[in-house]
């Protein structure tokens, strides 16, 4: 099975891609947009996300402080986010602090739930929506103050009816537009979350381009990031994989308790990884 | 394949399959003589009478009837490892659910456990937890939480009105915690932030949101279901929290703080709370070693502090008064290096002495990283 390295993203060159989101996309870029050196690093260490955390300097210091945690997610927005941050300073704590962030976006979702927020089944109009996506990200990445070259940023899609072929055609396309528009310059790193089963991931390693890192949730309670259910041993095997490997529960670090999921991770975090060894890898 | 909780072979498989992390208390551990019986992380517990209580894990049920001096394995027929919940309206009647390949697997006695007799909700959807509760041995809800990002908060609910013999499909607002009243109404507290109360009295054919009025005109950061007319709530005030005390006069359309209980340090879950049938309230500090005790006379809205005591531990998750015995059941992360050498020790402890000192009963560590 095929590979999806780094190496293969479509790249252009600044000065072209400038010109071409300029022209395509003339009301959404952010003025001033900065792009650091490259801001990511991979991580094999354990992490969390929780809305509990978001926003909360001392819950998260209580979680950084002596546990085994390395990474955090962050939700930074999304017309489906439930606790999105929009605090730069918030997030520079974090960076402070030591965490890996795995920025999440939780925007609309598969045409055939019962979410709120929904993309058409059209795969035309689900790929632009995908590329709209990954553009708001981009720029919520901006104003949160954040690094932008490689960044990963990961879509949140949750659980769809993938028997549906209709709606499963939409989710592809649907990434395949998150994907591309991530890729322009300055490239961020594509990353899809949803069930490993139920959220139609495995079929993503067949888009052109596919995402560059996947974030399964399979709570199996095992962290190995290798072992996936219904996700194919031989894709995203090069720092590709985040695994959540335990669903919501509450944990009391330093006296202060939230309730959590558990991440374990062989993939890429923003601003820098970690040389752990907990299993995850 | 449904087998035996109890079979001694199926909890080796099932102690190095589910809870491959976790270790058996031992001398080393510090723990004191307590029983061997616990095989993983205990997931909930209840003190039902001053005597009888249960532990539940994933692949174990142990009643005791002694206070918690002994406890016995009893043998459920649910699927080995997937136990998540277990509700007993007294020393008789009590039912565990469990996740199930092909469906949600609820095993019911009425014999104090002695025997148990199962029954399967199928399902199609992908469920990672579930919660069970009965108001009487006959009426009972039950919430099945899909698998789902943090960002949702997605679940579905199943009533019975013949003690779990049979199950009728509702639907639920959110995912959460469930309750059932003595008049059969069901309770959900939960959400994506675990700060919504809902209310239905239709088995889950329509829900009522409850409103809930803090005394400073703030939103709870987490809610608990009713118990005993009290609903109590986790109010972030920086790095400590307030537990408010929320009483109803509308038969439950809305609630307002009547009283309150400042911990040491902040939560962001639903308080851990016991409100007695003498509506004394019991509020344990996440923090550990206080315990702040409301009597009803003296709920007021000014709050209440926490006084120390003996031998209670950090993160309390349940917490039971029954006369002056009691039960916590607590869960905290430490580690010993910089991110290695990390557990989570769980721990059951008990009181028999209104909460001035707890002993331990149970423990089981579970190793991280």
């Amino acid at each position: 099975m095929a590979t999806f390295s780094r190496e293969s993203r479509l790249r252009a060159g600044l000065a072209a891609l400038f010109l071409v989101v300029a022209l395509a996309q003339p009301t959404i870029m952010v003025a001033g947009a900065t792009s650091a050196a490259a801001s990511f690093g991979i991580s094999t260490g354990k992490g969390i996300d929780a809305c509990g955390l978001m926003n909360n300097t001392a819950r998260a210091q209580a979680f950084w402080q002596n546990t085994p945690y390395n990474n955090i997610g962050v939700y930074i927005g999304g017309s489906a986010a439930a606790c999105p941050t929009n605090s730069a300073s918030f997030v520079s704590s974090l960076v402070s602090m030591g965490w890996g962030i795995m920025p999440l976006w939780v925007g609309p979702q598969a045409p055939c739930t019962s979410y709120g927020s929904r993309f058409s089944s059209d795969t035309t109009t689900a790929y632009n929506q995908g590329k709209n996506e990954a553009i708001a990200s981009y720029n919520k990445l901006v104003s949160l103050g954040m690094s932008t070259d490689n960044t990963p940023v990961i879509y949140d899609l949750e659980a769809f009816d993938t028997s549906n072929s209709g709606c499963l055609n939409a989710a592809k396309a649907f990434i395949r537009g998150w994907t591309e528009q991530l890729h322009v310059a300055p490239a961020q790193q594509a990353g899809v979350y949803g069930s490993s089963c139920a959220s139609g991931l495995g079929s993503y390693a067949s888009n052109s381009p596919a995402p560059d890192f996947i974030d399964g949730a399979d709570w199996d309670g095992i962290t190995s990031t290798s072992n996936m259910a219904c996700i194919s041993a031989g894709n995203w095997t090069l720092h590709q994989r985040h695994k959540q490997y335990q669903g919501g529960h509450s944990e009391t670090w330093n006296g202060v308790t939230v309730s959590v999921d558990s991440d374990c991770s062989n993939g890429p975090v923003y601003p820098a990884g970690d040389t752990a060894n907990q299993g995850c890898v | 394949m449904k087998r035996l909780l109890a079979s001694a072979v199926t909890g080796l498989i099932a102690l190095a399959l589910v809870t491959a992390c976790g270790q058996r208390p031992d001398a080393d551990a510090g723990a004191p003589a307590v029983t061997d019986t616990l095989t993983s992380a205990p997931l909930d517990a209840g003190l039902v009478t001053d005597r009888f209580g249960w532990v539940l894990s994933a692949d174990a049920v142990l009643l005791t009837r002694d206070g918690g001096k002994t406890f016995q394995k009893t043998a459920v027929d649910v699927p080995a490892g997937s136990a998540r919940a277990a509700y007993f309206t007294d020393a008789t009647h009590g039912w565990v659910a469990a996740l199930g390949g092909t469906g949600i697997a609820v095993a019911r006695t009425a014999d104090g456990g002695r025997s148990w007799t199962a029954s399967t909700i199928p399902t199609k959807a992908r469920i990672a937890d579930l919660s069970v509760a009965f108001g009487d041995a006959k009426r009972g809800a039950l919430v099945a939480r899909e698998q789902t990002g943090g960002a949702f908060s997605v679940a579905d609910l199943y009533a019975t009105t013949d003690g779990g013999a049979s199950w009728r499909a509702g639907t639920a607002p959110a995912a959460g915690r469930v309750a059932v009243d003595t008049a059969g109404r069901i309770w959900l507290a939960g959400g994506v932030f675990g700060n919504e109360l809902y209310s239905s009295a239709n088995s889950g054919g329509s829900w009522a949101k409850a409103r809930l009025s803090l005394s400073d005109g703030g939103a709870p950061q987490a809610v608990s279901l009713p118990a005993n007319g009290v609903v109590s709530v986790s109010v972030s005030e920086g790095d400590r929290s307030r537990v408010g005390l929320l009483t109803s006069t509308d038969n439950g359309v809305s609630w307002r703080e009547t009283g309150a209980v400042r911990t040491a340090t902040d939560t962001a879950v639903a308080p851990a709370v016991s409100v007695a049938r003498d509506l004394s309230v019991a509020v344990a500090d996440p923090a550990g070693g206080r315990l702040g005790r409301v009597a009803a006379a003296d709920r007021s809205t000014a709050a209440a502090t926490l006084k120390s005591v003996q031998g209670l531990p950090a993160g309390v998750s349940r917490i039971g008064m029954v006369g002056s015995a009691g039960w916590a059941l607590a869960s905290s992360g430490s580690c010993v290096g910089e991110k290695q050498d990390c557990v989570i020790t769980h721990s059951l402890v008990a009181t028999t002495d209104n909460g001035a000192t707890w002993h331990e009963l149970l423990r089981w560590v579970q190793k991280l990283a």
